[in-house]
């Protein structure tokens, strides 16, 4: 069994699904002692420990703008909505979303939240978590809460947003967010430098890109297998984006080029590489651990990856991911140590138990999740 | 144990001079930075080291003592405010644990005063970017528990965006580690949920933060308007510019003149109705481009006069006007309420115009300072609470006010939390069963309910509330 559901019969896909009939869907399926498996656009569903249930919900077909409204910079949308689209409707005004987790094109902003994803533009903008405003939810109880609002700062009650981010669906239903956006750079340039192979290299330059005064979008690490994916030689590249007005993109630029060796490339490099590290893989992990550690978190990304695997990091924030389709041995599989923390994104059914049994069981976390889903309704397991 | 025996076993672990039981000495305590309450704590405890505080949280623990967390007693909402529980306070705990300039993060304990941090990193060119006006005297951990603001929030992000990690005592006296030192934590993000949880959920032990380099360059300016209109069409322009300023405040005639006339004069001209201070930094050319952005939106929406700080000197004059604005009220009258809400940016004018026909019709005095660039409104009314004709009305526009704000899609807090004062707000903007689930995040914290009793959510509010027997005994005593 892999992550999606087993005979998946009850509210799969279709028009008209709301609120409502989240609400329903969840207070039937407790009613029937039958479990949800909780899906976006299905582009990851092998992501996360197996979950076993009869049921699906996918928030897909509920999409659309609520509300946007250019000169706050807020918009509010239904957790289907893609990330393209709601890329598509702001840019109109110039503005922008800055989030670009892998496969961006047709992930839901919903999936996005519940899976804490990110990309490059984490080095320069953050996380979903520092974007979001606000949600509305369906808990496990089938209780429809909001949390937030849609203005950009706020602090009125507990946080249930942020409680949203990284729950992987477990304690209830996203079915709306407010997020904050901003403007788009005037000027978005793109530069590739050549980055060197071993720990130490790579240590010594993201020290020195960390020293350097540039305040880049993005700046991320990608291994020679994704290089020549993403059109460049097959080599280690640092990829750098740079925005902001003219001058500001110009002495950065200058700044960069004293560092080594760099081209510039198409802004499309980048969706070019969202799409690349969103293929479909055997076996997918994040390490992570202090910027300065980078080095020994890379070779052991990179060591994972073989010949084929692809390895990308935001070494500003301390994290490598690697996607491969050979899956290590079980030995090989890295475990969390003092130093380096281990996300598992994908890996084969039967592996899980043993290497990563559970992120929620402590007693804090469990209590967190007998006051939304007592029942343990939603994707039930997914994070152990 | 009855309290006799609670303040002995707390006197052999802190020191006879740490724990407060005298009605004198408790007075000091008995307020915080919201004027109009006071509530008498039973006890006061102020452990000196993270073990004394651990003891302490577990004394209490094992007496079924419910408690509030105290910082520097800054607070605007009243949430340090202990009625007839135990206050634990916690400004003791000042030690800056370690600042690794590499990674740039420091770790520190919940009594460091903002400013003390913001000052030992300066040096190693970095910074700490929450900055409250209160910067001088607030905590960290208060920081933390009302997810503090300030007007450098605008382009960095409030507290809950600059928090790494948390080590937290449970009131149950259980340990926890809530986000991560290094690298990514699964889960739910537990540290997101604790962060503006208002001394509810515990006692923040020692904190992470992120620090940030320091601008290269700073430029600051003030534009002057002869509208409160046309400054607010102005901050609405610049935010829809894409512009985004490092700080954009705002200072109407009312709050100008009485700053003015204060020993904090800052060199605002006394004749105008509105001045925006905008700060601007990063790199140099992004910085000089951007100044000329703001100035021509400055200029064709009105302003009389743009005026770019030409050193370091007058930039913080311009600013000592601003951070102390609070302050120069004080001679105004004898009591404030220094009110806090939010609104859509775009909003801006129409909101500040419905405030002033609210002043007009109580006949208060209403002071605006406050963060535009965020829609963070402070609408501040001097009066003499001893008047109860007076005090009467200022509730009431105060509620209006409010109620406007609410009624444009705003919040009823964008920094000073709920506490006790916003309390009865919180239905204007939730429904019942997102109170409810508020709630059950804090019992998840807090099974027995004791940290913090009676704030942030209506008693009335929280699911089985009359289970919970140490939450029973302070909502007696709340409506007592
Ligand atoms: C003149 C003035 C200007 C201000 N300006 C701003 C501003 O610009 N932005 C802004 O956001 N706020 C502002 N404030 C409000 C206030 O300073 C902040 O809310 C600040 O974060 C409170 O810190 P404190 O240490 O004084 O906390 P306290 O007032 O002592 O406590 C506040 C809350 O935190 C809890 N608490 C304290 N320490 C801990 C801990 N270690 N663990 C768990 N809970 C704890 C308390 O129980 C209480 O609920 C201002 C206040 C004043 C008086």
């Amino acid at each position: 069994m892999d992550g999606s559901a087993i005979g998946a019969r009850v509210g799969e896909g279709g028009a008209g699904v709301s609120t409502e009939t989240v609400v329903a869907s969840v207070r039937d399926a407790a009613g029937a002692n039958e479990r949800l498996r909780i899906s976006g656009a299905g582009g990851w569903m092998t992501a996360g420990r197996p979950v076993q249930a009869l049921r699906a919900v996918s928030l897909a077909p509920d999409k659309g703008i609520v509300d946007y409204v250019p000169d706050d910079l807020t918009i509010t949308v239904r957790a289907g909505t893609s990330l393209a689209d709601i890329f598509a409707a702001t840019r109109v005004n110039n503005q922008w979303l800055p989030l670009d987790p892998p496969g961006a094109s047709m992930s839901t902003i919903g999936a996005t939240i519940a899976t804490a994803s990110s990309g490059p533009l984490a080095h320069g903008a953050g996380y979903a978590r520092d974007f979001i405003l606000g949600v509305e939810l369906v808990t496990g109880k089938g209780d429809v809460v909001r949390s937030g609002g849609r203005v950009v700062k706020n602090v009125a009650g507990f946080d249930l947003m942020r409680l949203m981010c990284g729950s992987w669906g477990t304690l209830a239903v996203i079915t709306e967010a407010t997020l904050r956006l901003y403007a788009m750079p005037r000027v978005d340039r793109t530069f590739a430098l050549r980055a060197p192979g071993g720990a130490n290299g790579i240590e010594k330059l993201a020290a020195e890109l960390r020293a350097a005064p540039l305040a880049a979008l993005s700046m991320e690490l990608v291994n020679a297998t994704l290089a020549r994916k993403v059109g460049l030689d097959a080599d280690n590249f640092i990829l750098v984006r740079l925005g902001g007005n003219e001058n500001v993109v110009g002495v950065q630029m200058k700044t960069l080029a004293g560092m080594g060796e760099i081209v510039e490339t198409d802004g499309v490099i980048w969706d070019k590489l969202s799409e690349a590290v969103s293929q479909p893989a055997t076996f997918s992990l994040r390490l992570s651990g202090l910027p300065t550690a980078i080095g020994g978190l890379w070779s052991a990304a990179e060591q994972l990856a073989g010949n084929d695997g692809q390895t990308h990091s935001t070494f500003s924030r301390g994290i490598v991911r690697v996607t491969s389709n050979v899956v290590p041995d079980a030995a090989a599989i890295p475990r969390p140590t003092a130093s380096q923390r281990v996300t598992y994104e994908v890996l084969p059914a039967q592996l899980w138990q043993s290497i990563s049994p559970s992120v929620v069981g402590s007693r804090l976390s469990e209590n967190v999740h007998d006051a939304y889903d007592p029942h343990r309704l939603l994707n039930p397991g997914i994070l152990g | 144990m009855n309290l006799d025996e609670v303040s002995a076993r707390l006197t052999e672990v802190v020191g006879e001079r740490h724990v407060l039981t005298r009605v004198s000495e408790l007075l000091v305590y008995s307020s915080d930075g919201l004027p109009g309450y006071r509530k008498q704590p039973t006890l006061a405890v102020f452990p000196g080291t993270r073990d004394e505080t651990i003891a302490v949280v577990r004394i209490l623990a094992e007496a079924k003592l419910p408690f509030v967390p105290r910082g520097a007693g800054t607070g605007l909402s009243g949430g340090a405010l202990a009625d007839g529980v135990v206050l634990l306070g916690l400004h003791r705990l000042k030690n800056i644990i370690s600042i690794d300039v590499e990674n740039r993060r420091a770790k520190v304990e919940p009594g460091v005063v903002n400013l003390k941090l913001n000052r030992t990193v300066a040096p190693k060119g970095l910074m700490y970017a929450p900055d409250p006006s209160s910067e001088a005297a607030c905590t960290i951990g208060g920081n933390i528990a009302e997810n503090a603001g300030g007007p450098h929030c605008l382009k960095n992000g409030v507290t809950l965006n600059h928090i790494l990690a948390l080590t937290v005592i449970l009131p149950s006296g259980e340990i926890v580690e809530l986000g991560a030192e290094e690298g990514e934590r699964d889960g739910y993000d537990l540290r997101g949920a604790f962060i503006g949880s208002e001394g509810c959920f515990g006692i923040a032990l020692d904190i992470t933060v992120r620090l940030i380099p320091r601008p290269q360059v700073i430029r600051t300016m003030l534009c002057d308007f002869t509208t409160v209109d046309a400054a607010a069409r102005v901050t609405s322009a610049i935010v829809a510019s894409g512009v985004i300023p490092a700080a954009l405040e705002f200072l109407d005639g009312p709050m100008i003149r009485v700053v003015e006339s204060s020993i904090y004069a800052a060199g605002y001209p006394k004749d105008a109705e509105a001045v925006l201070l905008v700060e601007l930094d990063g790199l140099q050319e992004g910085v000089d481009a951007d100044l000329e952005t703001v100035r021509r939106l400055a200029l064709d929406g009105g302003a009389r006069n743009v005026k770019v700080a030409r050193d370091e000197v007058e930039r913080l004059r311009l600013w000592q006007g601003r951070k102390k604005a609070f302050g120069a009220m004080g001679r105004l009258s004898p009591h404030l309420v220094v009110q806090d809400a939010v609104i859509p940016r775009s909003r801006l004018a129409e909101i500040l115009g419905r405030i002033e026909g609210i002043r007009q019709k109580y006949g208060v005095i209403v002071c605006n300072v406050f963060h535009a660039g965020d829609g963070n409104l402070h609408p501040n009314i001097p009066y003499n609470a001893d008047d109860p004709e007076e005090s009467e009305r200022v509730h009431l526009a105060m509620k209006e006010i409010m109620q406007a704000c609410v009624s444009v899609g705003g919040s009823i807090t964008g920094e000073h939390g709920v506490g006790l004062d916003k309390m009865g707000y919180m239905d204007l903007i939730f429904d019942p069963v997102s109170l409810a689930a508020m709630c059950d995040l804090r019992d998840a914290f807090d099974p027995e309910r004791r940290a913090n009793p009676a704030k942030v959510i209506p008693t009335h509010r929280c699911r089985e509330w009359m289970a919970a027997p140490s939450a029973r005994a302070s909502a007696k005593a709340v409506q007592a």
